[in-house]
This record gives structure tokens, C-alpha cells and sequence, in this order.
């Protein structure tokens, strides 16, 4: 150190690196002993399977709610485990301790064959099969999406409006143009085309890339010291290494739907702007007139809430609910404040059962 | 430039990200005792920074700014990274029978001099951010009680690095410069895939070209055949 011997300075650092060493030793020792993470915390069962995807529905757990059917729409972006990430921090379990029969589609990981999969094959494909699944009576699911199944989720009720129930969107961009939605600007300067036609799917690991840029500091060398500052806790540890795995299990995107997506939503806004066609069919938002709970993450660096929050001036139904949950765009189901959410999103649910209202 | 893909060598990446912190910590550190060295971090009040001091930290703040700039600024080309022929220089016209092969290698030349220039304009857009977040952090400091220690100290970069970054991360010219950087390695990767693919067609393997098109066929006979089960609108 220059700093001169005897003003404290040296000393504070060799003490503070030194206990810092041992930490990182403890941390990593910690790390060895604990192996692998499991993840997923409630029971369930295959349903239906088709290409990639997998229908899954989860075991009851409690007396049932009596409620339409919850079907779970993910985003192509990660995997959809971190809504039942362990038994602590499960949206999906606090849904089905409110007695509620929860379904989720996990879109898989698709590979050089899904190519050429479109957002008609996600949306009026998958998505309207996975409904059938659900309700072969023809009946109306409730239906929640999650970030870019949120997106998904509403073009779906926009255009079968009658198989939809009540809508819940969660952290679900709407409007892509809003001056914090940071993705955005950098998206709307890529040349997607180039993007697909070089990669054809676009790597999982190359969207993390981009993630990461958005917050390079905290997110690839500030956030593990907070590893390293847990390593006399090993509950503490797992759970960050179910995050850690989840943040890094990363699918590919087909390209054809990755490239469409961009072009129709980042670049040109299409969804606000009541422009968007799926199959050849329009996406016209006045057409969501079931009711709509629309949670956001009040601190969310991936979907700012003024994204979401645009939701509200372009739906058709009277019965519209925004709910603020604060925290972060991934916070609101693992963080501490998430254990509220489901019993919030069953209670909203409830009041709108069939013969309450 | 070869792509390093190795997760973190024998320390695995918790090591690196320690190895990081204390280069890091230990920098800011120093640069403290260095210039706040008048004050007694115990008890002596917060201090100015001379100029001086802060042209120090943004040079550091620069260096510290690319290292984060995150795989985008790095060498895209890991299947085909190679030195191009000495033989044909990128500005020579294609001639003869290897014409089209030639020309091909001169693509990937010239896309490799093209993510250079990315390369160069970004560390370019960076600099100004890395400054901004020097000037705050030694207003900051001068402003605020001395930090307890090394890693207060680093919190507290940490928190004005991200705040510069994120201001710098919003601006035109950030955008332009990472999507000309990001455009650019999809050049070379494409102009070095077409090199591979000329070689595949030497060894009688399909290409990239040709896998695509049988995807995309069969992928428009499964429409057919769910549209041909659906049966006709009702």
C-alpha cells in the first residue's frame, strides 16, 4: 500500500482482505459441500406433450377453490421453475394452497429443428392446444402470463376472448417504447435479420449477454460478493444457487418467433398501437373485455413499469386492476415481499367466481 | 485473438470474481490513501480531490468501464479464428479461378477490420461515462464521511459506476455503438460460416444453407398436416 504505515489504511486494508480470503475459502468449501440444487418444490404431473413443450399439472393441496382451471404462461426466456423454485419461494405453491388447480406450460428448450417456429405456432398453436387440454368442454381457463408470456397471454384472450376467464399479466411488457425500457433502445438498433440468419436460433446464452449488460456491475461481480459475505450459511447458499442456476439455464429462441417478436413489439410497438396480427388475424386489445390483474415490479430493470402500467388505456373491460409489488422483475416471485402474491392473485380470482359477481 | 471459454480455470468463477473484487478494492483503496491521505479515516473530516486525483481515477474508471464492456466486445470467431493469408490482402481484386474463394476470405478480412473499428468506437463512447463516474465518486467522497474500509469503499463505486453506466447504457450513442458492435461480430461469424461451408461442400457435408431448408420444409409440413387435421374454417 502507499499509503504510509500507521494511519490505518494499510492495516484496514490487510485485515479486510485477509478476512475477505477466508470468506471467499469458507464460501467455496461451502459451495463443494452442498452439490448440486434441487429445484421445484410441488407435485405434479405430465399432461400433454407436443414438439418441445410440456403441459404440466400440479397436484391439489388443498380443498378446492371451485375457480376455472389457472393455466401459467411463461416466457421463451428461461425456464419456468423459478415460479416454484422451492418450497419457501413458490408462487405456484401458494396458489394451490389456495385451493386453486394450477397448469403450466414449459415450452422446453428448443433446437435447431424449432427453427422456423412463429409466433402463430406459440400463440394459435401451442398456447390454444395447451386451452383445449385444459378445458376439452370448451370452457375458459384463467389465464396468467408471465413476462413475455404475459405478452402472449394477451394477444391469446385478444383473440379468443371467450376462452379466458380473468387475465392475469405479470412484469408483462405492453408498450416497448417508454423512455426506461432500456432493452428497447438497444433492440430497435440490431439488425434482427443478421441477428437470425447468422445464429438461427438466437442462444439463451447470448440473450444472458445482454441481460447482463444492463447492470454489468452489480450483476457480474457485486452480487457474488454477497455470495461470498453468505458463506457462513448454507441455507442462504442454496438458495442463491437456485437462482444462480436458473438465471443461467438459459433456452435458445427459435428464431422465426424471436425475430417476429422484435420486429412486431420492440421495433414497431405494434401491440399498443393495435397493429399486431397473429396468423393473419389482429390482436385488437379492445377485445380484452374479461377482467385484468396487472401485477408489476415497482423497481423492474427489465420490464419498467411504465412498460406494463400502459396496459389500462388499451384494454376493452371496465373491471382492470393494476397491482404494484415492490421489488425486481425476477424479486416478485423469490423475494421476500412474493409470499403475498398468490393469496393476492387467489383473492382477486375469488371475487370473481362464476355466480359472485 | 483467441475466445476464451474456460469457466474461471482451476479457481472456478467464484475465484475470479474474488480475484476481481480485491484488484478492484485494493485500486480504490490505494487511490484513497493516495489523495485523502491528509485525513485520518477515523475521526478526520471528508476531503477534496485535487484534479489531479481524479484524472487518476478516471483512468482507472476507464480501464475498469471495458472490462465490464461483456462478451459482445470480445473476439466472436472461436471456429473460425485464424490469421488471414498474408497472401491476400484485403484491397487486391479477386482474380483467377479461386476468384470466389478469394473473395470470399477478403469478406472475412474485412469484417474482421470492420468489428476492429466497432471494437475502437466503443471503448470511445465508454470513455466520457468512466469520467462522469470518477467526478462523482470523488464528489461523493468529498462530500460523505470516510468510508469505513475497503469494501465500503468499494460499495460505494460500485453504486456511481452503475449509476454513470446506466445513464451512459440509456444514451444514443451507446446504442449505436453496441448495435454496430454486436452487427459487426455477426459479420464475421457469417463471413467465416460461409468459409466453413466451402469447406464442408469439399468433404461432401450439407451446410448451414442446406440444414435450414430441410428444417424449414418439414417445418411446413407440420402445418400442413395440424391445418389439413383441423379441417376447413368453420
Amino acid at each position: 500500500m502507499s499509503a504510509a504505515p500507521g494511519d490505518g489504511r494499510a492495516e484496514a486494508w490487510l485485515r479486510e482482505s485477509a478476512e475477505f480470503q477466508r470468506r471467499l475459502a469458507a464460501a467455496s468449501a461451502q459451495l463443494a459441500r452442498l452439490g448440486p440444487v434441487e429445484v421445484g418444490a410441488c407435485a405434479r404431473d405430465a399432461v400433454y406433450a407436443e414438439g418441445k413443450l410440456v403441459l404440466w399439472r400440479y397436484r391439489s393441496i388443498a380443498k378446492p377453490a371451485g375457480l376455472p382451471p389457472l393455466l401459467l404462461v411463461y416466457a421463451l426466456v428461461n425456464r419456468p421453475y423459478v415460479l416454484d423454485l422451492q418450497p419457501d419461494r413458490s408462487l405456484i405453491r401458494g396458489l394451490l394452497e389456495a385451493g386453486l388447480d394450477v397448469w403450466l406450460i414449459d415450452w422446453g428448450y428448443p433446437d435447431a429443428g424449432d427453427r422456423w417456429l412463429t409466433l402463430a405456432d406459440y400463440v394459435t398453436g401451442y398456447l390454444e392446444r395447451c386451452v383445449a387440454r385444459v378445458r376439452p368442454d370448451g370452457g375458459s381457463v384463467n389465464l396468467v402470463g408471465v413476462c413475455q408470456g404475459g405478452t402472449f397471454a394477451l394477444a391469446y384472450a385478444a383473440l379468443e376472448p371467450a376462452r379466458v376467464a380473468n387475465l392475469v399479466t405479470m412484469v408483462t411488457p405492453v408498450d416497448f417504447h417508454t423512455p426506461e425500457n432500456l432493452l428497447a433502445k438497444w433492440v430497435r438498433g440490431l439488425d434482427v435479420d443478421a441477428l437470425v440468419e447468422t445464429f438461427g436460433n438466437v442462444p439463451g446464452e447470448w440473450l444472458n449477454a445482454a441481460f447482463l449488460q444492463l447492470m454489468p456491475f452489480r450483476l457480474t461481480l457485486a452480487k457474488y460478493l454477497a455470495l461470498v459475505d453468505a458463506a457462513d450459511d448454507p441455507a442462504a447458499l442454496a438458495s442463491f444457487l437456485r437462482m444462480e442456476r436458473w438465471i443461467f439455464d438459459s433456452p435458445d429462441q427459435a428464431g422465426e418467433a424471436f425475430r417476429e417478436f422484435v420486429v412486431a413489439l420492440y421495433r414497431d410497438n405494434r401491440l399498443v398501437r393495435g397493429t399486431w396480427s397473429i396468423d393473419g388475424r389482429r390482436v385488437d386489445p379492445r377485445r380484452l373485455r374479461m377482467p385484468i390483474l396487472n401485477v408489476h415490479a415497482t423497481e423492474d430493470h427489465l420490464v419498467p413499469p411504465s412498460a406494463s402500467l400502459a396496459l389500462r388505456g388499451i384494454v376493452g373491460t371496465a373491471d382492470y386492476t393494476d397491482l404494484p409489488v415492490p421489488g425486481g422483475h425476477i424479486g416478485i416471485y423469490v423475494g421476500r415481499r412474493a409470499r403475498e402474491l398468490p393469496g393476492t392473485v387467489a383473492g382477486w380470482l375469488q371475487e370473481r367466481a362464476p355466480g359472485r359477481r | 485473438m483467441a475466445a476464451d471459454f474456460r469457466p474461471g480455470g482451476a479457481d472456478g468463477w467464484l475465484g475470479v470474481v474474488g480475484a476481481g473484487y480485491l484488484a478492484c478494492a485494493r485500486e480504490l483503496w490505494e487511490w484513497y490513501g493516495r489523495h485523502a491521505a491528509a485525513n485520518d479515516p477515523a475521526v478526520g473530516p471528508a476531503c477534496a480531490f485535487a484534479p489531479a486525483a481524479t484524472e487518476a481515477l478516471a483512468d482507472y474508471a476507464r480501464r475498469f468501464f471495458l472490462g465490464f464492456a461483456g462478451p459482445f466486445a470480445g473476439a466472436p470467431r472461436p471456429a473460425v479464428d485464424s490469421p488471414p493469408s498474408p497472401a491476400m490482402p484485403p484491397a487486391a481484386p479477386a482474380l483467377g479461378w479461386l476468384r470466389e474463394h478469394q473473395e470470399r476470405w477478403q469478406a472475412w478480412v474485412e469484417a474482421g477490420a470492420r468489428f476492429g473499428r466497432a471494437q475502437a468506437t466503443f471503448g470511445t463512447v465508454l470513455a466520457p461515462a468512466a469520467r462522469r463516474a470518477a467526478e462523482a465518486f470523488a464528489a461523493q467522497l468529498a462530500a460523505s464521511p470516510p468510508p469505513a474500509g475497503p469494501r465500503a469503499l468499494f460499495d460505494r463505486w460500485i453504486d456511481v459506476a452503475e449509476a454513470a453506466w446506466s445513464e451512459l447504457a440509456h444514451s444514443a450513442a451507446y446504442a449505436a455503438a453496441f448495435a454496430e458492435l454486436v452487427d459487426a461480430g455477426l459479420e464475421v461469424q457469417r463471413r467465416g460460416r460461409a468459409l466453413a461451408d466451402q469447406a464442408a461442400r469439399a468433404f461432401g457435408l450439407p451446410t448451414r444453407v442446406e440444414i435450414d431448408e430441410m428444417q424449414r420444409a418439414l417445418h411446413e409440413l407440420r402445418q400442413a398436416a395440424r391445418d389439413r387435421d383441423r379441417g376447413p374454417p368453420a
